[in-house]
């Protein structure tokens, strides 16, 4: 879970840091960063590993959750042994499956339309036409929420798993957690914001 | 104080087992929880019916003995504490007070409130210790031990071994338990040599009693009576790291 | 019969290496061949059969815990003793057997003190090595601290939870051995009962207290290791399932119970607060290093301890006892403390208590340190009592926490059964009439670690072993009975749960047999422990069934066995005519209320034979002679 946490975190902040160049208007860095890549030739295997990842991710966590309730069989009368546990731990399979859901419907709207559509797209108006909708707006700010939420127990627990979260470090690692969830989703989030009501220009 | 009480009770450990309720009357704030038991149970043997099984001993807190599930606290709604340490003048008076057994698969129960733990024994059977006969041993202070690091061994060390750790964690995990011995004796020169087939061996037990895996919510060190911290537990996940890579 | 206690002659520094190269020793290739059935996981049973599987012994272990390491050895608080002069304060091996001889009132044997103390070191050695994570200095070396009955450093400790710790490295070096194979544990079995074939103990009838069932386990050697009696007071700071029901079926197998009255009350204990309380918290004594013990000058001032001017306080021990002042041996302090009560100077509620003030420590050393040193004790204070001890001083009362006495065994751990032998606190050897404080981990671990694994080789080599048969008559006998015992237990069907007769006894105990004994007190206690006898036959009630987890059955077991203890501790108590460490006879005190021994008349261990149910038993004594200390009168002014 770890390391692919730690490789899809990775891959998130790449993400995002290309999405930040939409700011830069049409015809930005943006479009030319998206040609880039679609003609870059380790792109492919590039994608399969992404992919990957996330399957891997997304199949050991429900390894170990059927895991864990196997090994409960029994619950209690009165739920509440985990008032103890923060929200976003306690959540954390379910916001994976929200994420999971998302990236679905997320992969049809750009990836596949850029991808398999035959004609070459270019990539900020299909973006800015998207998020010229409230619905699809509002749809991708909870779900960033979600994926900060997500981050928030992930980010930590990888360092944890990888037994790097010392009393020496347990300080340093949860302060730049917060940066994790709390910025990389807030960078997306921003995005649609902006393309909605700044307009596209 | 006067208590309303659920308490789960079940024949044997092929019974289904059912909540029944009972009232406790006239209870000492100053008393515990277990003494509280005692009170019912007495009044249960004087009317004739059999009394309530739990698990219980030195009733100071270190034996590991008691464990409770109480208004669904492992060892009660407060922390750092066991269920024999728990005393009545923390509940109101009148207060409806659920108690249930311990819930683990790898726990299961003998009778009412008893649970059978063996499983965390032999977990330390599997490594929990230092290869060292009677009689090998160095004079003692030959081998020097930093007083950070003899500190840290004996946060580890304090572990009563009642289960509450896994009682607790949503997926029923005896990380922290497992956590507690590895990283003292990982810490301590002495447990050194064998680092690396201890944790192996340890791991691989309680997958075998099964466990569940640790999913990094804590839930167990907020719960430990003595407070053992889950930094422990990331000790653990390096130990078994490094046996697993090989590196010494 | 003669007691015989096989103590080694010559120069006391030499007897028990002279006796460890006269023993004689078992071929490794025929050592699987023997089976040691052990009782107990303690310190002392732990450690017995740990070693005694590591060279090659077949060992069978039970408790009646589920684990071993539930044993009560598990809750010793303060550390273990051992004369390493790591310190260089003038410890040495003489010094500790010197030290324990005069604490224990010059009544125990001077050759088994003498290698305890002998050994003491290497039990250091072998927990430091098994990763006990000893209290270490800054430099890595290992730290001490002093403890009541001692002017110097000597008491190796892990923080307030040594026994733990020990216990700990006890059952890892146990559980290693389980792995191993050369240990099989069983858990949730409790003795019943002793088998003795030939005159020779040959094995044990245990009760599976989750299903009932009686199951008979045989071997070659049989070693109790089964703790303490302090129980038949009912309120003690032993764990609720501690008992002697063990000792005691040995005992009525033939095995001599020796100083049954030397019963140790421990000074600083949390006072009783009310009926519904199930037992007693000790806080440890090593709080007496940095506590002060005080009682108001006036009786039954009732200002808060903090008003009270230093001018009005009474610290009694430091005025009574210039030179170890608050660190007088354990029976002193309790029963100055008692004193103090009953002459009305006694403090909280009840006024069964004095005060434990560390406002002058916390002073000296600062709230952080005192934290470090203490802060586990001081917030079990805080919890049991809902007051702060940082704040006000812990108020204190003696209670019932250890016994010296136990069955008699030889130089050798033997008991008068050949083949059974008693380890720890369960026999009566080391301590005599008092022990040391940090006394008892030593004790349990030198017999565990060092003499049982000696000596039972020696038995084993010795003996010839006619083969026993699992259905022999003598064998299936002992199984029948104790099944007719339960169901006797059973069947009483009166009206009274068993916890009231425990509490009857408990209460006859601690007012007429506790700290302070006199004559008649103790013929009326053994009139009244004859009545609950007599009651508790006719009106006991036990529910539920024999064939299940049933608590009720297995403590209707144990009290029955403490009812006759009890009578016996007070007829040995009654017999005592003198006073001498635990043991105080009102009768005998000097003018300003000291312990007056009567060496010419009891310089002896007393130990009884069983005769047969209401007879009385025989005395036999066990002559103690002082060839390196010459017994005075204790002296801790």
């Amino acid at each position: 879970m770890a390391l692919t946490g730690f490789f899809l975190v990775s891959f998130l902040i790449f993400h995002l840091t290309v999405n930040l160049f939409l700011f830069e208007g049409t015809g930005g860095d943006f479009s030319k960063f998206g040609a880039f890549l679609g003609s870059f030739p380790a792109i492919r295997p590039i994608e399969w590993i992404l992919f990957g990842g996330f399957i891997l991710h997304f199949c050991l966590g429900a390894y170990v959750w059927l895991k864990n309730r196997r090994a409960r069989p029994h619950g209690y009368g009165v739920k509440g042994t985990s008032k103890t546990i923060k929200l976003s731990s306690r959540l954390s399979i379910y916001t994976g499956l929200a994420i999971l859901a998302f990236l679905a419907w997320h992969l049809l709207q750009f990836f596949v339309a850029s991808r398999f559509s035959g004609s070459t797209v270019n990539m900020y108006e299909l973006v800015a036409r998207e998020f010229s909708l409230l619905y699809v707006v509002a749809l991708y700010e909870l779900f960033f929420v979600i994926l900060g939420f997500h981050l928030k127990h992930g980010f930590q627990a990888l360092f944890q798993s990888l037994g790097l979260r010392t009393a020496r470090y347990r300080g340093f690692i949860d302060a730049v957690g917060v940066v994790i969830w709390l910025l990389i989703p807030a960078g997306f989030a921003s995005i649609p914001l902006v393309m909605y009501f700044g307009g596209a220009r | 104080m006067d208590f309303k009480l659920k308490i789960w009770r079940q024949r044997d450990a092929a019974d289904a087992g059912r909540f029944e309720n009972y009232v406790a009357k006239g209870i000492s704030p100053d008393a515990s929880v277990l003494e509280m038991l005692d009170v019912i149970n007495r009044e249960l043997v004087a009317a004739g019916k059999d009394p309530i099984a739990f698990d219980h001993d030195c009733r100071e807190g270190i034996c590991g003995s008691c464990g409770l599930v109480i208004n669904g606290g492992v060892h009660g709604p407060f922390e750092h504490n066991t269920t024999c340490e728990l005393r009545m003048r923390r509940f109101h008076d009148g207060d409806t007070i659920v108690l249930e057994p311990f819930r683990s698969r790898a726990f299961p129960i003998i009778k009412d409130l008893v649970v059978n733990r063996t499983a965390l024994d032999r977990i330390m059977q599997a490594g929990g210790y230092v290869t060292v006969k009677t009689g090998q041993a160095p004079e003692a202070n030959a081998i020097p031990v930093p007083k950070k690091i003899a500190d840290e061994a004996m946060d580890a060390a304090q572990c009563i071994g009642c289960g509450a750790c896994v009682a607790t964690c949503p997926n029923g995990s005896a990380m922290l338990f497992v956590a507690a011995k590895v990283s003292q004796l990982a810490l301590l020169p002495q447990g050194k040599a064998e680092r690396k087939e201890r944790v192996i061996a340890m791991i691989r037990q309680m997958d075998k009693e099964g466990f569940g895996a640790c999913s990094n919510t804590y839930a167990c060190e907020a719960k430990c009576p003595k407070g053992i911290s889950v930094e422990h537990i990331a000790r653990l996940n390096r130990e078994y790291l490094r046996a697993g890579f090989g590196s010494k | 019969m003669k007691l015989d206690p096989k103590v080694p002659s010559g120069p006391i520094e030499k007897r028990w290496s002279q006796r460890k190269f006269d023993m004689k020793l078992v071929n490794p290739s025929n050592r699987r061949k023997y089976t040691v059935i052990i009782v107990g996981t303690g310190l002392a049973g732990s450690a017995a059969a740990a070693t005694l599987a590591e060279q090659g012994y077949k060992v069978e272990s039970f408790s009646f815990h589920e684990s071993p390491r539930r044993a009560h050895s598990i809750a010793a608080q303060g550390g273990i003793n051992a004369a390493k002069n790591y310190v260089y304060d003038g410890d040495s091996v003489f010094r500790l057997f010197h030290d324990t001889v005069k604490g224990g009132d010059y009544r125990a044997r001077e050759s088994n003190v003498y290698r305890l103390a002998e050994v003491s070191g290497n039990i250091i050695d072998q927990c430091a090595a098994q990763g006990v994570p000893f209290a270490r200095e800054y430099g890595g070396s290992l730290d001490t601290r002093s403890f009541g009955g001692a002017q110097l450093s000597r008491t190796f400790y892990a923080r307030g939870q040594t026994g733990q710790q020990l216990l700990l490295g006890a059952y890892s070096a146990l559980s290693r051995n389980i792995r191993a194979g050369g240990v099989t544990f069983h858990g949730r079995k409790e003795m019943v009962d002793l088998v003795v074939v030939d005159g020779r103990a040959r094995g044990i009838v245990v009760r599976d207290l989750v299903t009932g069932e009686l199951s008979t386990h045989l071997g070659h050697a049989v070693i109790l290791a089964t703790g303490g009696y302090g129980n038949v007071f009912y309120l003690s700071t032993n764990a609720l399932a501690s008992n002697a029901s063990a000792i005691m079926k040995a005992w009525r197998k033939g095995a001599y119970l020796a100083n049954p009255c030397y019963t140790q009350i421990h000074p600083t204990c949390i006072p009783v607060a009310g009926d519904y309380q199930s037992k007693l918290t000790l806080m440890s004594e090593s709080l007496r290093n940095d506590g002060r013990i005080w009682v108001p000058r006036k009786g039954g001032d009732a200002r808060s301890p903090d008003r009270i001017p230093e001018e009005d306080r009474d610290y009694y021990l430091e005025r009574l006892y210039p030179s170890f002042g608050n660190l007088v041996p354990r029976d002193v302090a309790s029963r100055r403390a008692k004193e103090m009560c009953d002459n009305g100077f006694g403090v909280g509620k009840t006024g069964r208590a004095v005060y434990l003030d560390f406002a002058e420590a916390i002073g000296r050393m600062g709230r952080e340190e005192m934290q470090e040193k203490y802060g586990n004790l001081m917030d079990m204070y805080q919890e049991i009592t809902d007051e702060d001890p940082y704040k006000v001083p812990m108020r204190i009362y003696p209670a019932m926490h250890y016994t010296m006495g136990g069955l008699w065994v030889d130089y050798q751990l033997q008991s008068t059964i050949p083949g059974l032998f008693v380890a720890g606190e369960a026999n009566f050897s080391d301590h005599g009439a008092n022990r040391l404080g940090a006394s008892a981990l030593m004790q349990g671990l030198a017999d565990g670690y060092f003499v049982l694994p000696a000596t039972i080789p020696d038995y084993l080599a010795r003996t010839k072993f006619e083969s026993v048969k699992a259905d022999a008559s003598e064998v299936t006998r002992v199984a029948e009975d104790a099944k007719l015992g339960i169901e006797k237990l059973m069947s009483v069907n009166g009206t009274t749960p068993v916890d009231a007769f425990h509490r009857r006894l408990g209460h006859v105990m601690w007012e007429k047999v506790g700290m302070a004994r006199e004559k008649k007190d103790l013929e009326e206690a053994i009139e009244e422990i004859r009545r609950i006898r007599k009651d508790l036959w006719k009106d006991l009630k036990v529910t539920g069934s024999a064939d299940d987890l049933n608590a009720e059955i297995e403590r209707a077991a144990r009290v029955a066995d403490f009812i006759d203890l009890g009578e016996l501790l007070a007829s040995d108590a009654l017999h005592r005519e003198e006073s001498c460490g635990g043991h105080f006879r009102v009768e005998h005190q000097t003018a300003e209320g000291e312990a007056k021994r009567d060496d010419e008349a009891f310089s002896y261990a007393a130990a009884w034979q069983y005769k047969g149910e209401g007879q009385a038993p025989e005395l036999h004594k066990d002559e103690l002679a002082f060839e390196y200390e010459i017994p005075t009168s204790r002296n801790y002014k």
